[in-house]
């Protein structure tokens, strides 16, 4: 599934490497009860590169290199030693970039005032602008003041995000009436809320549904209705909040029907966000993809809002389909 | 000797000097500097940028009284970074923004600013995730161009037409419905334009890579919500009729649509809607089987768009 340019990996440069290496070291003699597995987590790399990074401490220091000037760092067990590297004790400041990320994201979601009710997020702000060196400080404030960014989605949106996010924090149980946009209608249902987030520009909503008796998504434009109720859920521990908004339609198109659409490049933003199957450049340039569905009704829809810039390439069922629900419409225009 | 042990080395004796270390005495004890003369200096001249890059000030100064040379140093106040003291709420709040900026690519270079503040990317409750792309390279040089108020290039193919390249004077960043755009003035066009990022085919590049300084000013009449507005202004939105079964009219009340005259003889309600979002409303329309009544154009749109569909299931051409 391709998403965007690659990541580049920190391994990739020395520049990146040290930048880790100098948050890395204040950060376990800090914590001098973390474990190998913790330290690769939170630096997100491997226990091949973690070694690796050890080995190079255990080797450097400050003149004259004798056996008292060289860090020590070792992996003693399960945990992670560094010591005698008093003059790495504390991290380096924020880089210019990543206080801009930080102070732009914080921005952005504390204008969500249902988000950040209590002004958890304002007060750290505060915190993070009272120790930015002033140059920086000024320099993010003047590129605050060129970004906007608008996650709001409309006023009923803002409620119904509001009392959902709040109940999957709570872990309770919500009624919600929701409009099936395959189906085109309404239906109440008992749903365990486990994670609201965001992806290709809607708010969207995973959770058990009592109705369907599974794992369910729905989107918040389309939630007519929201009661929380205080029955308590647990999310199942399984459920991994990280891995589904990268990939929130999983296993939804993996098997089942499969279908062929042409994509121009106004629809080839589909290819980046739905798991297709495969995909190739035509002659014309359009991009074929095959994704797989169990709700034929669920890629009508799509190629109906795309239209007529993802054409149904096949099978003849969605073919079929697609005409048919065209013509509907159509029979209104007239 | 690797360059980053050499740096590493290079950090370590800067931060434990007592007095500024002149480049010969740097060279002299940390491995890695062979070199003499004119390249010595050079390499060290990079490896100082290198650092400065990633927010280690290597400074400055006299190494004795009489000024008579200078070295170099890193004064571990500027060095560090300053405890926060957060209450474990504004922990978890700053840890959900670090989330959202990184997206779902969790992007470690994109939240290693959480461990400098010694926070838990994972901190508070995992109920919520916004995602706001912050780790884009697109974005990353955007941003640059927009604080320096340097001039862009780049490749752009808008909606249904070919690409061509633009050169934008970038007055602002505005993200909407989940996507980046960049704002700002078109050289060619001398108009005001905004630019999905999606759209944009090539990387964005400075006009003047090597030019120093700014190379436009922001008007003061510039209003970045101007030109892409939020969803959150339906009073300034034009209004258009669009007609709907029961269900749908129920999910076009959710965005502001108010019912006009009663049901028809069909079970379809008329209704008055503000149309927030110009480029997404046929898309919506269409996609809902809610029929656009006025505005005219809109209606042209919608039908055309369908009448293209049809041609194509029905041609069979492929």
């Amino acid at each position: 599934m391709s998403r965007g340019p690659a990541q580049r990996s920190p391994e990739a440069s020395a520049a990146g490497r040290l930048q880790r290496l100098l948050v890395l070291v204040p950060w376990v003699m800090a914590h001098p009860e973390a474990t190998v597995d913790e330290v690769c987590e939170r630096f997100g790399m491997t226990r091949e590169s973690l070694a690796a990074d050890l080995e190079l401490l255990f080797m450097s220091g400050v003149p004259p290199y004798g056996p008292g000037d060289l860090m020590e760092a070792w992996i003693e067990g399960e945990r992670v030693h560094i010591g005698l590297a008093d003059y790495f004790a504390s991290a380096p400041r924020l880089t210019w970039r990543e206080a801009a990320g930080l102070y732009l994201a914080g921005r952005a979601l504390a204008g969500l005032r249902e988000l950040d009710e209590h002004g958890a997020l304002e007060r750290a702000l505060a915190k993070l602008e009272a120790v930015l060196p002033a140059d920086q400080l000024d320099r993010i404030q003047d590129l605050a003041s060129r970004v906007s960014v608008d996650l709001g989605g409309g006023e009923s949106e803002r409620n119904h995000r509001a009392i959902l996010s709040r109940a999957a924090a709570a872990s309770q149980r919500v009624v919600l009436e929701y409009y099936s946009g395959s189906r085109g209608d309404l239906s109440r249902r008992k749903v365990d809320p486990w994670l609201v987030f965001t992806a290709a520009g809607h708010w969207y909503l995973v959770g058990y549904c009592h109705r369907a008796g599974g794992e369910r998504l729905f989107r918040l434009d389309r939630v007519v209705e929201v009661e929380p109720t205080d029955e308590p859920f647990e999310r199942p521990a399984e459920f991994d909040p990280v891995a589904y908004s990268k990939s929130p339609w999983g296993g939804a198109f993996d098997e089942g029907l499969e279908c062929e659409l042409d994509l121009g490049p106004q629809a080839a933003w589909v290819a980046d966000w739905l798991p297709i199957l495969s995909s190739r450049r035509r002659p014309d340039g359009r991009l074929r993809v095959k994704l797989a569905t169990h709700e034929l009704a669920w890629v009508v829809r799509l190629v109906l809002r795309l239209a007529p810039d993802a054409e149904p390439v096949g099978p003849p069922e969605l073919r079929h389909a697609v005409a048919e629900a065209v013509r509907r419409e159509l029979a209104v225009y007239a | 000797m690797r360059k980053v042990e050499r740096l590493v080395n290079l950090v370590a004796l800067l931060l434990d000097t007592h007095r500024p270390l002149t480049l010969d005495q740097v060279a002299e004890l940390v491995p890695g500097y062979e070199a003499t003369g004119e390249s010595l200096r050079r390499m060290f001249e990079r490896d100082k940028e290198e650092l400065r890059g990633l927010g280690v000030p290597v400074e400055r100064g006299p190494i004795d009284p009489w000024g008579s040379e200078e070295g170099y140093f890193i004064d571990p106040r500027a060095y560090a970074m300053p405890r926060l003291d957060l209450a474990p709420d504004e922990r978890a709040a700053l840890a959900l923004a670090a989330r959202a900026w990184s997206g779902p690519s969790q992007d470690p270079s994109a939240l290693s600013g959480l461990s400098k503040l010694d926070l838990d990317p994972g901190a508070g409750p995992d109920a919520l995730r916004a995602n706001l792309d912050g780790a884009s390279p697109v974005l990353a040089t955007l941003i640059d161009a927009v604080t320096r108020r340097k001039r862009i290039v780049f490749t752009y193919r808008p909606p249904g037409r070919s690409p061509s390249e633009r050169q934008v004077n970038p007055y602002a960043l505005v993200h909407r419905r989940g996507t980046w755009y960049v704002a700002g003035h078109d050289s060619k066009r001398d108009a005001l334009r905004s630019f999905r990022l999606s759209r944009i085919e090539s990387g964005v590049r400075l006009a003047k890579p090597t030019g120093r300084g700014p190379e436009f000013e922001v008007p003061e009449w510039f209003d970045a919500g101007e030109v892409l507005p939020t969803a959150g202004e339906p009073d300034a939105s034009p209004i258009a009729t669009v007609r709907a079964g029961r269900a749908a009219a129920r999910l076009a009340e959710l965005r502001g649509a108010k019912p006009d005259g009663d049901e028809g003889p069909d079970g379809r309600v008329t209704l008055r809607m503000p149309i927030i979002d110009r480029d997404g409303f046929v898309d919506w329309a269409i996609g809902n089987g809610v029929e656009v009544v006025e505005p005219e154009e809109l209606r042209a749109q919608a039908r055309g768009r369908l009448e293209g569909l049809l041609a194509q299931v029905e041609g069979g051409s492929t």
